[in-house]
């Protein structure tokens, strides 16, 4: 009877000491669990935040882009760079009034059948100073 | 059974120590979480609480090939904490200086000053302000007390004053106050920001705000509108579309640490903003900038009070450009004087004026359309009087003499007792109900705001004359939007359509939610009626017509000139004049509605009278010669016969 107790009280003092043990690595493997999530959920925050300072970079960037093509802007550079630029005007506008597509063909085809190759004559006016 | 290995007091003594450990964890836990729950909770909420609200970003507004018209972008409102400074930055504060722009005796100032005077009770000297001690970070820092007095909120948090800076509450009102926050600057960008994070000094933070910039400064500035310093818009598109364009803040609920930082984790409510839709505008930039240029020129020749111009589609109803002149940099709304505010109105939509002699498409069309006349029914020009209704009613007077004149002749030649002639024949309340399908009278719904609806009284109010003059376009008022629709009509095939300026509206990912279409008020006369009215005003633009200046070589252009005498002090003045010119072209197949309205430019005009003519004619011209280049405007293929038979009457008259 004896013997018996004593068994009972060591199992009883096994089970303890294992159910801590269990109860224990459940509670540290919830703390590490509750950690990652920290770890992860700060992760996503600093993405986000991330995520939105390149936003709005690129807000910024595309506002200042937009403000250098404006044309008043295009203009003044235009004088101050001596770039001599002019605004379009219909002179370099040909109006097809022809059929496109067979323009198009006897372009593409107009040297096909002839010896001599047709080479684009380009002329280049220099400017006089 | 296995055999023990303790003594069994032994066992009984841990066991015991075990259980009471357990127990009196259990007990505190029961304490914890049910005794002293309620009360824990209010605790630690209000300590751990952390309302984050995300401010929407206002949505964009293009014109119609993407280009930006107005966009937020973020700024920051830079301050330091001078108790948050440290001495080892010291050496850093000149780098901070030339990053935000100040000079370093300012920077200087604010970060030294670490307390606010108190507040002086009504009628109290100004007192010694007490020596500051050696700030909590250990070094000395001289305590300047500049003589301004403490705000603090109606709740006893720290609020900011008028001079950017946060202070600390406290119960004694007489104490001064720790500035946990002093403003360096307001408008930091981006990269400057990043530039003073990475210089780490400290105690300067900044905080985050969107500011509305306008790329293109004054282009546009009438449609797109403004939004002020309390981000309110003030108005066009801004104001009117403001529900789609502010979107709505957001805002989350979680935790904090002890330090003040988010606990990512403990997350419990959020609410994202949902950032503003953008809009796109049926403008198109090359379009606006041509017609501003225009406007310029015409402001720098003639120097008139006023101008407007619009350009449009009338197959759609799109405007595709909108100025007044004179007109304001939208990024610089504050610098317009008090005594300059209607510089900010949009005067197209906003301002009234007789149109004159462009009106009289109106009772041509209506007459046409009545199948009253034809356009070679001849019309005497040269009475005074003539009968109506047994009453001898007087007609108005001419520029010229005229004679006998067609009805294609009594437009192309402007003729004032031709137009009062076909009134007469239409009746009061034809003319009446002409004019409103026309569209005058009444709001058009232009979706840029701040539009009237112009004057024009119901014909049972008209008095005995107004049935001559309002075919000529006195006694009617009109904006010049509904001037620029009613000749719409005649290019839309007898069509009113609604003046479309935005084409579609965007979510935040840039997904299509609205787009607008072409929207008919309602159809004014038949497409047989409006294309002979087209082929009469082909004759105002061409030679022995009132506007040849208005004519661009290979084009049919077809138009209307008015010259109107401008009502001074109640009279009709012989040195003020409107002029406009208001045509569309190609004439048989319009693609581009152009209206041009000049306020009061005689004393510059070549003869002292402002014409149509001569003075808004020209810029037609100009403006749609570079519009067939960046619209692709054909040509017209063969151009019309001649619309008026050889007439033998003056040349030159203008109206």
């Amino acid at each position: 009877m004896k013997k018996d107790s004593r068994a009972f009280v060591n199992q009883l003092v096994i089970c303890v000491l294992v159910s801590m043990t269990l109860g224990g690595s459940i509670g540290l493997g919830t703390v590490w669990l509750r950690h990652q999530n920290s770890l992860t959920a700060k992760a996503n925050t600093a993405l986000v935040a991330r995520i939105a300072a390149v936003e709005r970079r690129s807000d910024e960037m595309k506002t200042l882009i937009q403000g250098e093509m404006r044309p008043e802007l295009l203009r003044r550079r235009n004088v101050e760079m001596g770039l001599g630029l002019v605004p379009m005007n219909e002179l370099p506008i040909v109006q097809v009034t022809e059929n496109i597509t067979d323009r198009m063909v006897e372009r593409a085809n107009r040297g096909l059948f002839t010896d001599v190759p047709v080479v684009p004559v380009v002329r280049v006016k220099l400017a006089q100073h | 059974m296995s055999k023990g290995y303790a003594s069994n007091y032994r066992i009984v003594l841990l066991a015991s120590v075990l259980f009471g450990c357990f127990g009196a964890l259990g007990v505190r836990l029961f304490l914890l979480h049910v005794v002293d729950r309620e009360a824990l909770i209010k605790t630690i909420a209000k300590a751990r609480e952390n309302l984050i609200s995300e401010t929407a970003r206002r949505g964009d507004i293009r014109e119609a090939r993407g280009g930006i018209l107005a966009t937020s972008s973020s700024r920051l409102k830079v301050g330091v904490d001078p108790f948050a400074l440290r001495p080892q930055d010291e050496k850093k504060w000149p780098e901070l200086a030339v990053l935000l722009g100040l000079p370093e005796s300012e920077l200087r100032r604010i970060f030294l000053t670490r307390f606010r005077a108190p507040a002086k009770p009504p009628g109290a000297t100004a007192t010694n302000a007490p020596a500051g001690a050696p700030g909590a970070t250990g070094f000395s820092l001289s305590l300047n007390l500049p003589n301004l007095t403490s705000v603090t909120s109606a709740s006893g948090a720290p609020a900011e004053d008028d001079d950017g800076a946060i202070v600390e509450s406290g119960a004694d009102e007489q104490a001064p106050k720790k500035i946990r926050w002093a403003k360096l600057r307001s408008d930091v960008s981006e990269k400057t920001h990043a530039d003073i994070v990475k210089l780490g000094v400290k105690g300067v933070y900044g905080e985050r705000y969107y500011h509305r910039s306008y790329p293109n400064n004054q282009l546009g500035a009438h449609l797109i509108g403004f939004v002020n310093r309390q981000q309110e818009a003030a108005s066009g598109v801004e104001a009117n579309l403001d529900f789609f364009l502010r979107g709505q803040n957001g805002w989350r609920v979680g935790e904090r640490d002890g330090r003040g930082g988010e606990l990512p984790q403990f997350l419990t409510r959020q609410v994202p903003a949902a950032h503003g839709y953008s809009i796109t505008l049926s403008i198109d930039l090359i379009v606006q900038d041509i017609v501003e240029q225009e406007l310029a020129l015409i402001a720098e020749r003639y120097e008139p009070l006023k101008a407007s111009i619009i350009v449009s589609d009338p197959r759609t109803g799109f405007i595709l450009g909108m100025a007044n002149y004179p007109t304001f940099n939208l990024n610089e709304y504050h610098k317009v004087p008090e005594d300059e505010m209607e510089r900010m109105k949009n005067a197209a939509v906003a301002d009234i004026y007789e149109p004159g002699s462009v009106f009289k498409i109106v009772p041509v069309a209506a007459a046409l359309e009545e199948r009253l006349v034809t356009p070679q029914t001849i019309f005497n020009c040269a009475l005074d009087k003539i009968d109506h209704r047994g009453k001898m009613r007087s007609l108005p007077g001419e520029d010229h003499p005229m004679g006998d004149l067609t009805v294609a002749e009594i437009i192309s030649h402007s003729s004032n007792k031709g137009a009062a002639q076909l009134g007469l024949k239409l009746g009061e309340e034809k003319l009446y109900r002409y004019a409103r399908a026309f569209g005058f009278g009444a709001k058009l719904g232009f979706p840029g705001g701040g539009e009237v609806s112009g004057l024009l009284n119901p014909h049972q109010k008209w008095g005995p004359i107004d049935i001559t003059r309002i075919p000529m376009g006195h006694s009617v008022s009109a904006t010049v939007l509904q001037m620029h629709q009613a000749m719409s009509v005649i290019a839309a095939d007898g069509v009113l359509l609604r003046p479309q300026l935005i084409t579609e509206i965007r979510d935040a990912a840039n997904d299509a939610v609205f787009r607008y279409d072409r929207v008919e008020i309602g159809r004014a006369v038949s497409p047989q009626t409006a294309r002979t009215v087209a082929t009469m005003l082909m004759g105002v633009a061409r030679k022995g017509g009132t506007a040849p200046e208005a004519a661009i070589e290979g084009y049919d252009v077809a138009g209307k000139t008015g010259t109107t005498q401008k009502l001074i002090e109640g009279q009709y003045s012989k040195r003020h004049h409107i002029a406009s010119f208001v045509g569309f072209f190609p004439a048989q197949k319009p693609q581009i509605v152009i209206s041009v309205v000049i306020d009061d430019a005689d004393h510059r005009a070549p003869g002292g009278i402002a014409y149509g003519a001569k003075i808004a004619a020209p810029p037609f011209k100009r403006i749609g010669e570079r519009l067939i280049s960046v619209l692709y405007i054909k040509p017209t293929a063969q151009p019309a016969p001649p619309a008026l038979p050889a007439a033998n009457f003056p040349a030159g008259g203008r109206r």
